[in-house]
């Protein structure tokens, strides 16, 4: 009886032993789901670094991050290094942006908040909220732009934020200013869009300005340094075009071509390089997010990054995979596409990659 | 009446008198048998001896009633003696040896002890179920060649009569019993001191058979070894060879002139169905090299479903990643052990479905290297469990998001070692599951 003990005993203890075992073998494997979503579009560029983790509220949704340009000491790809960004996320009742960094002891911290941005009002095909980041010299910047025409809202703020090892959010034009007071007409701001600054330069802010009567104006500016305000540049642009609806939300993009863009049961992109007789791209069928330096006009509506010649013909569609677009930005004297991945990991927090692209390669993609 | 061996002890002489069949010749047992003793049961004998070169089994003979509708006492010593004395009338028939009405032990090892104390060389146990429709099962061992031969139940449409018992042949019994228990060759046969004789074994060419001799005996290529052994004696062997599983046998030598091994070939499939980490399932197949310890093994893991302790608030992961291994091993233990140890070590390769997106190879972790130390332990039959020890190195071309993979953890990759930019070491990782081989 007592060797039965024994045997039951070490029987007892062996199978403890398995389970515990067991137990501490049963771990979630390494894996990142959306790395592979995305592997597609991401195998051809470069990743450029990472952040994380970050702790968000468990509701937030459509997180993404907007790192600080590369500055002007930075010549190559190889060099750019990213330690921190903006995050904006969606989160009840609002929009939200933060700002995380990594500090000198490695670890990541997540500055104050802006929050929330009021979601009130929004027109689903249109973003409420438009996030430019802006040449980066001392600090991290990015403009928060706010348009609804319905609401007779066209307002900014500057956020600006240290860079790593410090980090804290500030706002130096403090509470969202409106648009109006910057430019000569003292009109709304019904669109705008924001040209990457080359060689270290500001970057060239353009307004589509509408003066309530059917005539609107193309203006230009920019901010220099953590300036909290906007420089106008040049003469603002008269335009007559009867055939837009004012009091409309536009998408709008300037450079070499002028382009403006708006929904009516579907997107409508009018040409308006040539003032008086715009044209429309029928090839355009997208919601375009950038007008780049070579005139490309890219989309990611849908998860789907599509892109467009400036005849508005299509070049390429392909799925994102989550990925999402930043910002084009030079890095030296070469123009880049800059796009980060959120992935959600153990714990709920989230993690970034960063790539970016040669703008000269996107039709490669 | 012809070859009427079988002699009765006076007890159940007296009681079974009345049903012989009459004009047989009865004589007691010579009491110079070799194999009898002081607590010999009662012997069935012949009075006609055997011929001279031949020398007769010696059967133990059980019968019992069955649990249920089974003759009665009475009845069941009537049928006893109809059996013997149809046994009897037998050419070359096993002299049996009566268990009497004692109960028969119930375990193997007993009943054999039983039959060897009796002097028996092999023991049947006859049990006879109802009367109307009996049905007969036949168990029956065999001592000199350590193995059951006869397994079998036998079913009657007609009862047995009583009145007429002494026609009773017991055909259905006694013709196996005559097939198994052939007279033995008189040369091999030996009831006195030890004395040499030669053991013919037979066995697939090639077969080295340990524990008879010295140095091990290998099987030629007519299928046959021969060796000259003390008998009787009791042996044991084992004979391997390429492509079959061992074979372990015990012998009790005494007469019998051949001993053909009974040798099944070594499966070259066995399949798997496990879990890794202890809750991911998975199969493999496992391919057995002939002639060589070795083995490769194909299979693949899924996360599609499982259950993870650091996942967060859910126990329940679902990850479209699946894992596939390919691994080469060795055996360190024979394959007839029943507990089997091995090592082996492979490439894995990790391939990702996920949700809307192309079928691809895992970027974070694309492939590694696992070693595998594991214990394969019988079940039943052709089934096993085994548990595997499975540590691995992975390959990252990400190092950096493979550390933030695990989120805020405290820097913590557990229990994953972080080796940048080399990879990922994971030194606890188990799988258990169940093999079974084809």
């Amino acid at each position: 009886m007592r060797a039965l003990g024994a045997v039951a005993a070490a029987s007892a203890a062996a199978a403890g032993i398995i389970a515990t075992s067991l137990v501490l073998a049963g771990c979630v494997p390494p894996y990142l789901e959306a790395l592979d979503k995305a592997a597609r579009l991401t195998h051809q560029m470069t990743e450029v670094g990472s952040l994380g983790a970050v702790g968000l509220s468990t509701t937030a949704t459509n997180v993404r991050l907007l790192p600080p340009k590369p500055s002007s000491s930075v010549t190559s790809i190889s060099q750019v290094n990213v330690q921190s960004g903006f995050l904006v996320f969606d989160d009840t009742p609002g929009e939200s942006v933060t700002y995380a960094y990594r500090d000198s002891g490695g670890n990541i911290q997540n500055a104050n908040s802006l929050a929330p941005l009021s979601l009130a009002g929004a027109d689903g095909h249109y973003p409420l909220y438009q996030y430019e980041v802006t040449q980066t010299t001392t600090t991290a910047q990015m403009v928060v732009y706010h348009m609804d025409p319905n609401g007779a809202v066209d307002t900014a703020q500057l956020l600006t934020a240290g860079l790593p090892p410090s980090g804290s959010l500030s706002s130096p034009l403090g509470a969202a200013a409106s648009l109006s007071s910057f430019n000569t007409a003292g009109n709304p701001v019904f669109g705008e869009s924001v040209m990457p600054g080359a060689s270290g330069g500001p970057d060239l802010f353009q307004w589509f300005v509408g003066n309530g009567s059917g005539v609107f104006e193309q203006f230009s500016t920019t901010l220099l340094g953590t300036t909290a305000v906007f420089n106008s540049v040049g003469t603002p642009t008269l335009i007559s075009m009867p055939l837009v609806p004012n009091l409309l939300r536009f998408m709008y993009y300037s450079a070499a071509r002028s382009y403006l863009e708006y929904y009516s049961g579907g997107w409508i992109c009018l040409d308006i390089t040539s003032n008086a007789s715009p044209v429309q791209l029928a090839g355009i069928s997208h919601r375009i997010d950038a007008l780049l330096t070579d005139g490309d006009l890219l989309s990611t509506e849908n998860d789907t990054l599509t892109l467009y010649d400036p005849n508005g013909s299509q070049l390429l569609a392909m799925p994102m995979g989550g990925l999402r677009f930043c910002y084009e930005a030079y890095v030296g004297t070469t123009p880049y596409c800059f796009f980060s991945l959120p992935m959600q990991v153990q714990h709920g927090d989230w993690i970034f990659a960063v790539y970016a692209i040669p703008t000269s390669q996107m039709r490669g993609l | 009446m012809r070859n009427l061996r079988s002699i009765l002890a006076a007890p159940v002489l007296l009681v079974l008198l009345p049903f012989l069949a009459q004009g047989q010749d009865r004589s007691p047992a010579p009491a110079s048998d070799a194999a009898g003793s002081a607590a010999q049961p009662q012997l069935a004998s012949t009075q006609s001896p055997p011929a001279p070169d031949k020398a007769p089994r010696r059967l133990l003979f059980v019968m019992e009633g069955g649990f249920v509708g089974g003759p009665s006492s009475d009845q069941l010593v009537i049928l006893k003696r109809s059996f013997l004395t149809a046994l009897a009338d037998r050419d070359d028939a096993p002299e049996p040896v009566d268990f009497g009405s004692k109960p028969f032990p119930g375990s193997l090892a007993d009943r054999n002890k039983t039959a060897r104390d009796a002097g028996a060389d092999c023991w049947v146990l006859v049990r006879v179920s109802g009367l109307g429709s009996p049905t007969i099962s036949v168990l029956s061992y065999d001592l000199l060649y350590n193995q059951i031969v006869l397994d079998f139940s036998a079913h009657r449409s007609e009862g047995f009569s009583m009145v007429d018992i002494s026609r009773e042949r017991w055909d259905d019994v006694i013709l196996p019993l005559l097939k198994k228990y052939p007279p033995l060759v008189a040369r091999a046969y030996n009831r006195g001191p030890p004395a040499p004789a030669t053991l013919t074994i037979r066995a697939v060419p090639g077969t080295v058979v340990t524990g008879l001799s010295p140095r091990p005996l290998t099987v030629g290529p007519g299928g046959t070894v021969d060796v000259d052994l003390p008998s009787p004696a009791a042996y044991s062997l084992r004979a391997t060879a390429s492509g079959y599983i061992p074979t372990q046998a015990g012998l009790y030598l005494n007469g019998q002139a051949e001993l053909p091994l009974a040798q099944e070939r070594s499966p070259w499939l066995k399949l798997d169905g496990s879990f890794l980490d202890g809750f991911f399932p998975g199969v493999a197949a496992t391919f057995a090299l002939p002639a060589l310890p070795l083995f490769a093994r194909v299979g693949f893991t899924t996360f599609r479903a499982g259950i993870a302790v650091n996942g967060g608030d859910n126990l329940a992961i679902s990850l479209p990643l699946t894992q596939f291994t390919l691994l080469l091993g060795i055996y360190l233990s024979p394959e007839d052990r029943p507990t089997r140890w091995y090592v082996g070590t492979g490439p894995l390769l990790r391939v990702s479905f996920p949700s809307g997106g192309p079928f691809t190879i895992d970027q974070l972790i694309p492939f590694g290297v696992q070693a595998v130390g594991g214990v394969e332990l019988s079940l039943v039959g052709k089934l096993k469990t085994f548990i595997e020890y499975t540590p691995g190195w992975y390959y990252t071309p990400l190092p950096d998001l493979f550390a933030l993979s695990f989120g805020n953890n405290g820097g913590s990759t557990f229990p994953y070692l972080n080796l940048p930019p080399a990879g990922a070491v994971d030194l606890i990782e188990l799988r258990i599951g169940l093999r079974y081989a084809l």
